[in-house]
């Protein structure tokens, strides 16, 4: 009867909700804390690969072993004094461009052809003069057995191409 | 009497005499939930401190959470790493699981030795079962296994043996830097080059340590000089590639070498560094020196004359050239033509006392400043008499190890100004700023001088010794030297050590290459010659002709009249007399 008065009332239920509310906060505390403890330590797992990827990658870069590697497999010599040119002007005028640069063809619109050009105009304005461009020449490539077999190891390499062999 | 007035009675009664007590239950009462409320208040406050003040605003301020300082005392446990100047890594610590054993869990040790001898490469089986059956309860079995090894471990299901991690130094570039970089023991100790003398900056962990090392030079320094003790069939020797105007040490190789993986396998002599602990008669290339004093202390002509005719008698001591010109030289002549009897006349002329000072100021009566412990003292003669001081100008009776050499003849070229080589990268320098470890402010030569060292050294490339180090387009220039060892205290004609020291491009010094070259032997090619001039000149021109383009630097080709050794072929009296020409010194 006394026991249940208003305030008493009010005061359980209040404690009650916030014992439940301090226990649910525990809990999630506890959760985010495994969360985060899950997360850190897979953090430091990564870091750890890392570490070991980049060991590996300098290990695998080393310059003699790659000094071996471009010597077997590509047509790359080490820059030499001789090859080295400051300036461009100085380059050999030897490499013709893959695409000769071309002006574009001047279009001619229709109703100029039924224009009435002046007396005191230049014929050759009228239409344009057509220079024959050279003939487009590629710059020969070398086709030697040490390309082909670097090309073969690249598509044996490329898994799509059903190679690499782990 | 009713019985309700009874009660009525009864209960007055109670109330009477109750009264008190329960004003005193009422009372306690009250004080009770005030102190319940104030606990209640108390929480209630630590719960505002713990969620606001302390959860809440920090974050709002932006201040970093405390926890975040856990991942980083993790990182305190790893070693620092090394890295060259580019970021290359030369040393790393990675994580790794040791195998121990407590022998007290180990019911089988005959099956557990069996397995383990079987499963995992380098465990010996008789050692094993004897470890096995110890009293201990602790004993390492294998430190640092392979991911795989442990896995392998692991199937075996032995309670008895298990694992901890450990951390395990990595050097990804192998025998490339061993003896700057060092190496470190199964612990963890540096134990010697860079890994010693900072190593308990290292231990902290962090930040990695930069090096001034190019692995790239390093490699092209290692690689020729591999070469060239291949095809004199050297000893060993030592090279250095040393950037002149900040002292920076690009490249330091000294052969034979060892794998810092593996130091326990590696002799004396592989471990031995050539480079800063060993000191060798330097022979001709401290004739830089004696010049320098000579034109920086008493300002002679060019033109002036040494008499070279005969032999230089001084007490028990004759001096003589292998290659006698026979007839008075120029002070180009003497330095180009590397003439002992020349260079002690001028060492004689620059006296005792002022060569010395010289000496010394330049660093070569002290162990070399650089930043590992592995460093050699000068052997310079306790009492300078005369004859020290003649045979101390071309390079004998006086020990000093390579980088002496490199640092010293450096300070002259660059200006005038001395120069301290240094190993590790100052970052801040390294991002465009100026070079604040190497004032320019201890003067040695003047600036004439300088030049003059720089013109002489020039035309030991076009006219002299060294025309073998020449690469077109850098203007080289430096001094070959070829000494003889000494066997059994007496001077031993057929063990030379060979050296070149260059410097390129000459008009203003960036680079020095110097190169030594511990006995080698004349082939057919060299027409049995092993000097410096044939061995070492070579091998720096290769290098140079590697590095500079690597490095990016234009080559400047320039007529004759543009040389800059141009000026001094007036002094040049006899053209003939030119190509490998051999100095040495005999003591009778």
């Amino acid at each position: 009867m006394k026991i249940f008065k208003l305030s008493t009332l009010l005061a359980l239920s209040l404690s009650v909700a916030s014992g439940a509310m301090l226990f649910s906060t525990a809990q999630k505390v506890q959760q985010t804390e495994s969360v985060l403890n899950r997360a850190r330590s897979a953090v430091a797992q990564e870091q750890q690969t890392i570490r070991v990827l980049r060991a590996e990658w300098d290990y695998l870069n080393r310059p003699d072993r790659l000094e071996a590697l471009v010597k077997n497999n590509l047509e790359l010599a080490p820059a030499k004094p001789e090859t080295l040119q400051p300036d461009t002007a100085d380059l050999p005028n030897v490499f013709v461009p893959f695409v000769p640069a071309r002006k574009p063809a001047r279009i001619i619109p229709e109703d100029a052809l039924v224009k009435t050009v002046p007396v005191s105009s230049p014929e050759g304005e009228l239409l344009p003069q057509t220079v024959p461009l050279p003939k487009p020449q590629m710059p020969e490539m070398p086709q030697e057995p040490a390309r082909d077999q670097f090309q073969k190891l690249l598509n044996d390499l490329t898994p799509a191409n059903g190679g690499d062999k782990p | 009497m009713s019985i309700v007035t009874r009660l009525r009675k009864s209960r007055l009664r109670i109330d009477g005499s109750k009264r008190s007590a329960l004003d005193m239950a009422h009372g306690r009462l009250t004080l009770i939930g005030l102190g319940f409320s104030l606990l209640y208040l108390m929480v209630g406050a630590r719960v505002v401190d713990l969620t606001v003040l302390q959860g809440v605003l920090p974050r709002l301020n932006g201040s970093v959470a405390e926890r975040t300082l856990e991942p980083e005392l993790q990182q305190m446990a790893l070693r620092a790493d090394i890295i060259d100047r580019n970021g290359v890594l030369l040393a790393t610590s990675l994580e790794t699981a040791s195998l121990y054993a407590d022998p007290a869990l180990i019911s089988d040790p005959l099956r557990v030795a069996t397995a383990l001898s079987q499963t995992v490469p380098g465990i010996v089986y008789g050692d094993t079962l004897e470890k096995l059956q110890r009293k201990s309860r602790f004993i390492w079995l294998k430190r640092n296994l392979t991911p795989e090894e442990q896995y392998r471990i692991l199937e075996l299901g032995e309670p008895g043996l298990q694992f901890q991690t450990e951390y395990k130094r990595i050097y990804p570039q192998g025998e490339l830097s061993a003896h700057m970089v060092g190496y470190s023991s199964v612990d963890g100790q540096g134990l010697a080059g860079v890994e010693r003398s900072f190593d308990k900056l290292l231990a902290k962990g962090g930040k990695p340590l930069a090096l001034t090392l190019d692995i790239r030079l390093q490699h092209i320094l290692r690689r020729e000089m591999g070469k060239t003790i291949h095809e004199f069939n050297a000893k060993g020797g030592a090279g250095i590639i040393m950037d002149v105007v900040s002292g920076e040490i690009l490249a330091a190789t000294s052969l034979p070498d060892f794998d810092p993986q593996n130091p326990s396998v590696a002799t004396p002599d592989q471990l031995f560094n050539n480079i800063t602990l060993g000191v060798y008669e330097p022979g001709s290339t401290m004739k830089i020196f004696s010049t320098a004093a000579l034109l920086d202390l008493k300002n002679p002509s060019l033109g002036m004359t040494f008499d070279t005719t005969k032999p230089l008698k001084v007490g028990r001591h004759t001096i003589h050239d292998y290659h006698p010109e026979n007839r008075p030289l120029t002070i180009p002549e003497v330095f180009m033509h590397s003439s002992n009897i020349g260079s002690a006349l001028m060492g004689q002329m620059v006296g005792t006392e002022a060569l010395k000072n010289f000496y010394s100021d330049l660093g070569m009566l002290d162990p070399v400043t650089i930043e590992i412990a592995e460093k050699g003292r000068p052997l310079a003669p306790a009492q300078w008499r005369e004859i020290n001081t003649l045979t101390a100008a071309f390079g004998h009776g006086i020990s000093v190890s390579p980088l002496h050499i490199v640092s010293a003849a450096s300070s002259i070229v660059r200006g005038g100004t001395l120069v301290k080589p240094t190993l590790i990268l100052n970052e801040a320098q390294a991002k465009g700023g100026k070079n604040a470890t190497n004032h320019d402010d201890i003067r040695i030569v003047s600036q004439q001088t300088s030049h003059r060292m720089r013109q002489l050294m020039r035309l030991v490339v076009t006219d002299g010794t060294a025309k073998k180090a020449d690469v077109p387009g850098y203007n080289v220039g430096g001094k070959t030297g070829t000494a003889e060892k000494i066997v059994n205290g007496r001077y031993d004609r057929q063990k030379k050590i060979s050296s070149f020291l260059g410097f390129f491009p000459m008009e203003a010094p960036r680079y020095a290459v110097f190169i030594m070259v511990d006995e080698p032997k004349g082939t057919k090619q060299s027409y049995g010659y092993a000097t410096g001039g044939w061995v070492a000149a070579p091998a720096a021109g290769a290098v140079i002709s590697s590095m500079a383009p690597l490095l990016g630097i234009e080559p400047h080709l320039t007529d004759d009249e543009d040389d800059l050794s141009f000026t001094l072929k007036p002094y040049l009296h006899d053209k003939k007399h030119q190509g490998g020409q051999l100095a040495t010194f005999t003591t009778e």
